[in-house]
């Protein structure tokens, strides 16, 4: 299985958990020596692991993730969602810059992952996006809070749409707000939720 | 997350699940909260061309 986002916070907690529960993990993050932390730790414990040092916002480095998992692993029958930007702005104040790199990674990221995960998964597989409970709006985080709706309609989408070849799609919706790169508190970004 | 990638999962699919209390709650997608209005009463402004309704 693949957990994008995966060096640290949620991302890092869900390869983790996963492998502990005998996945094979590859750990994506654009992070590398922490992915690569992150996956080692994991084999430290006897788990199944790799690092995959990519950003999934590229559709071509996103299917590369993909193809990473094929080669270590054989197949990929999971899939999480896990890519994660988020800012604060007043509406007025929104940096386009930041505005599209954010959207690039949460909703373009989730959708590159998605659309090479499904043209390999098999019937029994499942994908787990990161949605937010600020789905339906959220002052002050409207970007972010944006992002997490398009995830949330993409995941019915998707649903509906892949049910016939027995593959699910759902979302978690945390309430939490958790360290999305290195240093800051809580930093900014990462590929993680 | 780990039961929902799981076969212990396997009749779950399409829903927005959030994690409370140590449980799993699957949340209410959109639906009518309240009406505002009567549909009659809108005199027929909801067939009126949007460059009329707002000129």
């Amino acid at each position: 299985m693949v957990v994008t986002g995966a060096a640290q916070g949620l991302g890092r907690a869900f390869a983790e958990h996963a492998a502990r529960e005998g996945a094979a993990v590859v750990v994506n993050d654009v992070e590398g020596e922490l992915a690569e932390a992150v996956a080692a730790g994991i084999r430290g414990f006897g788990g199944r692991a790799s690092a995959s040092v990519r950003s999934v916002a590229a559709p071509e480095q996103a299917a590369a993730v993909i193809e990473d998992c094929l080669a270590a692993f054989g197949k990929v029958d999971g899939l999480v969602n896990n890519p994660g930007l988020r800012h604060e702005s007043p509406l007025a104040d929104e940096d386009p810059a930041r505005l599209k790199e954010l959207i690039e990674v949460n909703v373009l990221g989730t959708f590159h992952c998605a659309i090479n995960a499904a043209k390999v998964m098999r019937p029994g597989s499942s994908m787990v996006n990161l949605g937010s409970v600020s789905m339906v709006g959220q002052p002050g985080v409207t970007a972010y809070s944006a992002s997490k709706g398009a995830v949330a309609s993409m995941t019915v989408g998707w649903a509906v749409e892949l049910k016939s070849r027995g593959i699910r799609v759902n979302a978690i919706c945390p309430v939490a707000v958790t360290r999305m790169g290195p240093g800051g508190d809580p930093p900014e970004k990462s590929h993680r939720s | 997350m780990t039961h929902l990638l799981s076969d212990e999962s396997a009749d779950v699919t399409g829903q927005l699940i959030r994690f409370a209390n140590g449980r799993l709650f699957v949340i209410r997608q959109m639906g009518p909260k309240e009406d505002v209005a009567e549909f009659g009463a809108l005199g027929g402004a909801l067939e009126a061309p949007p460059a009329q309704r707002w000129l």
